[in-house]
């Protein structure tokens, strides 16, 4: 009897649980997961997931068009315990990992004289690669962001002057120097606006600070 | 109905669940929603940002983050602040959005383009989230049911004990 009064307040205890998580409000809790201060440098900005770790770029101050000043790229445990880190010439601006091979895209150099440095997660070492004449490299202009899809890779580009020039381009090569790239969006486009009523949204629910 | 739109500063560029690519610009206060890249079909619409009055944001968008679980962390690199946030999420809505804003972290609404913040920092940029089963179980959690059962199971014991005992004093 009381075996089965235990094992039904342990029922019990878990449907709750169970329950209250599904119904509940969303609740967020903050915590520092890491400074910049701990690996010796500043300005953390590209963010990205894989291949069991969180990696974040630390710019350091480098100029944007790779003129001067180096990036940190750290890999972290997801507990936040430093694996390892790599110091990449130039800005790095754009950090993802194909999920196809797991080498780490850092991209270099958001607004001019663009260029790639890709990690090997497992033996850690890194290679340089070069944009093709497909990257016309005038002034300001250079890759930020890139996105994996469907064995697609696609990159934003910045710094537009026309409405002609590319703001999306699709890298035509595989990984290879010199990489080569074809617009798929251009900075002047047709698309749906979104309706936007000007009508206030329901203030967030709990926000815990640890 | 399609309009033209002009795209000044391209910044970020991410991927929804559904694989829509999602590009931010950053002065411009929009974000463009790209369906099928790169393809015969490929077709956009764009969202102005809003504060949650409905005026304009205040300060430049940046990453958006498309949350693949209704439990996970948010990593949030505030750039101004030189630190890594980690925000431990749970009961996320199927579908929800969420965007770095100026000084910001916050829940977009993507039928009205309002943004409400969640994390107020100094300048956060760059953003990932991580579903719970992607990474490390979250030790709150798992502590939390563990310490019920465990509790019910030492309250069961000493109430058996109890009982047992003063039928023995009976």
């Amino acid at each position: 009897m009381m075996r089965f009064r235990f094992l039904l307040a342990c029922c019990f205890s878990l449907a709750f649980l169970f329950v209250s998580s599904v119904l509940a409000d969303p609740t967020y809790t903050v915590n520092v997961f890491a400074t910049g201060a701990a690996v010796g440098g500043n300005s953390p900005d590209s963010v990205t997931y894989g291949d069991g770790s969180l990696w974040i770029a630390y710019q350091n101050g480098a100029d944007t068009t790779g003129a001067s000043g180096s990036s940190t790229v750290v890999r972290y445990s997801p507990t936040g315990t430093v694996l390892n880190t790599w110091t990449i010439k130039g800005n790095v601006d754009g950090l993802n990992i194909d999920p196809t091979s797991g080498l780490v895209w850092a991209l270099q150099n958001n607004d001019g004289n663009s260029a790639l440095t890709v990690i090997n997660p497992v033996t850690n070492a890194t290679t340089a690669y070069t944009y093709g004449n497909t990257y016309t490299n005038v002034a300001n202009r250079g890759f930020d962001d890139i996105v994996f899809t469907h064995g697609n890779i696609f990159l934003s580009e910045t710094n537009p002057v026309t409405g002609t020039d590319a703001i999306i381009v699709k890298l035509t090569t595989g990984l290879h120097s010199p990489l080569q790239i074809s617009p798929i969006l251009n900075s002047t486009f047709t698309g749906t606006n979104l309706p936007t009523p000007a009508c206030p949204q329901a203030s967030p629910s709990r926000i815990l600070i640890r | 109905m399609p309009t033209s739109v002009t795209f000044t500063d391209p910044d970020s560029l991410k991927l929804t669940t559904t694989g829509v690519l999602v590009l931010t610009g950053e002065a411009d206060q929009k974000i463009a929603f790209i369906t099928n890249p790169g393809t015969a079909s490929q077709s956009e619409t764009f969202l102005s940002l809003l504060a949650p009055s409905g005026a304009p944001i205040t300060g430049n968008p940046d990453d958006t983050i498309f949350p693949n679980a209704s439990d996970g962390y948010f990593f949030i690199a505030d750039t101004g602040g030189n630190t890594v946030y980690r925000i431990t999420a749970t009961g996320l809505a199927p579908g929800s959005v969420y965007i770095d804003v100026g000084d910001e972290f916050g829940i977009l609404d993507t039928t009205t383009g309002i943004v409400t913040p969640i994390f107020t920092g100094v300048s956060p940029h760059g953003a990932d989230f991580v579903a719970f089963s992607q990474s490390v179980p979250e030790p709150g959690t798992l502590s939390l049911i563990l310490a019920g059962i465990l509790l019910f199971g030492a309250f069961f014991t000493v109430k058996r004990r109890m009982s047992s005992l003063s039928c023995r004093i009976c």
